[in-house]
């Protein structure tokens, strides 16, 4: 991990955020958003035996997808934070701790862990298997976010440190009132992003038997034999649902950089 | 580059029309059913329907190629063309028979309730408001989710619900009998056991599945599986994968 | 005055940047009440010094007392002596996501836990001494950089401490603003405050210093009462320096 690496933080894979100034997004959001309502409202008017159906077998996956994307993404925030500073201490054992778990987290693909986790979690302790899939999209998450917190605390000027110090904050208090706050403005659209990405990435669950969007609409396709009309739903679904998010994680931004407006 | 490409698929052209007289059928198969088609320590698919299409081949004059494919969706690539039949303990039901074309009945099948060890349930009814396993799209997991008061969980391998029912994920799993039998008495044959056999109006059948109106392919499957029967190799099979 | 014990009791510290040498056997007392005001071309070890007296850079070796706690102690709490000790900083370096007023309350509220309505108070009264009562509200992007250090300092008096660092205060300010930080300085001078300040503002060193410390290469080489310093000063270097810069 070479230190080099530049305080500006990657936009990773996940939907593009719309900036409110960008008015060439915003319009493509619109266009995206009112095609896929137009489109989820239409299909299953033309035909309700097939389109219709889907929708009727996935509301409860919705939740599930939810549920799994909220839960996942709190664990992940906190494991990230924890990551974070870790990596930034300056005590070399937790900061070796911190970039292990990195390490190896970055070099393990996504569904390999979920399995691995799902099932070595399964031989040990007893867990629903939502619990389970949670457990593992948090520690694949976790080590992305520990880097997004790293970034967005390196990038603040050391003289915020160095004034909550000299005050008499210690380090824990200055990173709490100074640091973080601060820290969040610059962290909010990589993690807004990787929030959008782990709801997507909740539908490999579905391989673990958790019940997302994903397994309803196979579970109905491999009764109905239906595939094309299946996916079709649930790929608006998952698109109504992104571009919702972006669209208040954009907002959200906005709002926060209120102190660096003149 | 291009060159070599052409080469290879003239080669091949000539490969097949020499072995016309051998007409080759590609089967799908989700090879995670043992003892029915799984693939075995040397990374060959195996099995007993493997066997029995292989005997069948050789009676009705063609060769069977397998190709190993996830279960789910397994059908839409039958409509899709991209093999010319379906070899994967698929139970022929109504609904099915609306898609595609079977085959004559290759074997006979009864869903099994597998539970742990210590567990008392005896059937379906004592599972009320217990999560049961089954593979998505199978008729396994239908008869599940059919069961009322059961919460129904659907696996993409019949493997993945076992391990799970063994951990206590689970409470139960229903699948075919021989599969069953497998997972219950060899490979989990300490902690997981067959609580019952589900009991059905009307006996359920394996068919080999083809695209509707492959009457060629069709012909071809019934003539061998006929003479399978006819010549007593189907009882050796039975003997040797299923152990009865 | 001049014969109280030292507030600030710096012994023989010596402090190296790898091979570096800044610090070179400093050694100085600042008696309560005092204004010593440390001179030096840029590298010479000035800020160096003043920063190591609230620890926020180490020292190799020698003794810092401050208002009788050993800084190196490691019974003593650090954060306790820096809560007596305000620093101003050539960058001002206030907290960008408050307003100014919470500028100033943040460090008594949570570290002294004093209750808001208090705080608010204190905090109001400061900003009126610096001149900024009516930007309370702003944040500080929107102020002046010398608006900035005039909120920085009040920021530091808000915890109303014994002694008061200044890291050239006015080195990042355009010309025009840098008169009104210094009057802030004086006046607080004028009240008896014990202040260091590390500055090239020689009218100030002149007509607050009780004090001069000159400093080159990591060492004290000159110090004196500012009239002995500007007009008799008797080192080589001093003398260079002041041609330089006067």
């Amino acid at each position: 991990m070479a230190e080099s690496e530049s305080e500006k933080i990657e936009i990773g894979e996940g939907a593009a955020i719309p900036s409110p100034e960008d008015k060439g997004l915003v319009s493509a959001w619109w266009i995206a958003l009112l095609g896929t309502v137009a489109l989820l409202i239409a299909l299953p008017i033309k035909d309700p035996s097939t389109y219709g159906k889907v929708l009727t077998f996935i509301p409860d996956g919705i939740l599930v997808t939810f549920e799994v994307t909220i839960l996942s993404i709190s664990l992940a925030l906190v494991i990230g934070l924890l990551t974070g500073l870790g990596r930034i201490s300056k005590n070399r054992y937790i900061n070796l701790a911190a970039s292990l778990y990195v390490e190896v987290v970055r070099g393990i693909p996504l569904l390999v862990q979920l399995f691995y986790i799902y099932f070595a979690l399964g031989r040990f302790v007893r867990v629903p298997d939502i619990v389970a899939a949670v457990i593992a999209m948090a520690f694949c998450y976790g080590a992305y976010m520990g880097e997004v917190f790293r970034a967005g605390i390196k990038s603040i000027d050391f003289g915020q440190s160095e004034a909550a110090l000299s005050q008499g904050f210690n380090q824990a208090q200055t990173m709490r009132y100074v640091i973080l706050p601060q820290a969040w403005r610059t962290i909010l659209p990589p993690v807004g992003n990787e929030f959008i990405a782990l709801l997507k990435d909740t539908s490999l669950v579905s391989i673990l038997a958790v019940a997302d969007i994903l397994r309803r609409g196979r579970e109905y396709a491999s009764e109905s034999f239906n595939y094309f009309e299946t996916y079709t739903m649930i790929a608006l679904v998952y698109l109504l649902i992104t571009l919702i998010l972006s669209k208040l994680i954009s907002n959200m931004e906005h709002r926060l950089s209120y102190y660096e407006k003149r | 580059m291009l060159k070599k490409a052409v080469l290879t698929m003239v080669t091949l052209a000539v490969l097949c029309g020499s072995a016309w007289a051998e007409k080759t059928i590609v089967f799908a198969t989700d090879a995670t059913w043992p003892p029915m088609e799984f693939v075995d320590g040397s990374k060959n698919i195996v099995g007993y329907s493997i066997d029995f299409l292989t005997a069948a081949g050789k009676e009705a004059g063609f060769t069977p190629v397998f190709k190993n494919t996830a279960w789910d969706g397994i059908f839409a690539g039958l409509s899709g063309g991209r093999y010319d039949a379906i070899s994967s303990s698929v139970s022929i039901t109504a609904e099915r028979q609306k898609k595609m074309d079977f085959s004559e009945p290759y074997f006979t099948v009864h869903q099994a309730l597998i539970v742990q060890k210590a567990s008392k349930a005896a059937s379906l009814a004592d599972l009320k408001g217990k999560k049961v396993g089954g593979q998505i799209g199978t008729t396994g997991y239908f008869a599940i989710k059919g069961a009322e008061g059961v919460v129904a969980k659907s696996y993409d391998e019949i493997g993945l619900a076992m391990e799970d029912l063994n951990v206590g994920r689970l409470a139960a799993v229903v699948c075919d009998d021989p599969v069953a039998a497998n997972y219950a008495l060899i490979k989990y044959k300490d902690t997981l056991r067959i609580a019952t056999v589900l009991k059905t109006d009307k006996p359920e059948y394996y068919g080999f599945a083809v695209k509707k109106g492959n009457k060629e392919v069709l012909d071809l499957l019934n003539k061998g599986i006929a003479a399978v029967k006819a010549k007593g190799i189907e009882k050796e099979l039975k003997k040797k994968w299923i152990g009865q | 005055m001049k014969n109280a014990d030292p507030i600030i009791h710096i012994k023989n510290i010596n402090k190296y940047f790898g091979t570096f040498k800044a610090l070179d056997n400093v050694s100085q007392d600042v008696t309560p009440g005092e204004k010593v005001v440390v001179l030096g071309p840029s590298g010479s070890g000035k800020s160096t010094l003043l920063r190591s007296i609230n620890r926020l850079e180490t020292i190799d070796s020698g003794t810092i007392i401050v208002d009788g706690h050993d800084l190196y102690d490691p019974n003593e709490d650090i954060n306790a002596i820096r809560m007596e000790t305000g620093m101003v900083f050539q960058g001002f370096n206030l907290y960008k996501h408050k307003t100014v007023l919470e500028n100033l309350t943040l460090a008594p509220i949570k570290l002294k836990k004093m209750p808001g309505e208090q705080a608010n108070d204190l905090a109001m009264a400061l900003l009126d001494k610096v001149g900024m009562r009516d930007k309370a509200d702003s944040y500080p992007v929107m102020l002046s950089g010398g608006q900035q250090q005039r909120v920085a300092i009040a920021r530091s008096l808000a915890m109303e401490p014994k002694i008061m660092l200044f890291d050239e205060p006015t080195s990042a300010l355009d010309p025009e603003m840098i008169g009104e930080v210094l009057e802030v300085m004086v006046t607080l001078a004028r009240e008896g405050m014990t202040m260091v300040v590390v500055t090239h503002e020689m009218g100030f060193a002149r007509e607050v210093a009780d004090q001069v410390v000159f400093m080159d290469e990591g060492a004290i080489i000159e110090q004196g009462t500012p009239s002995h310093f500007f007009d008799n000063p008797t080192h080589e270097r001093t003398k260079l320096f002041l041609e330089q810069i006067l």
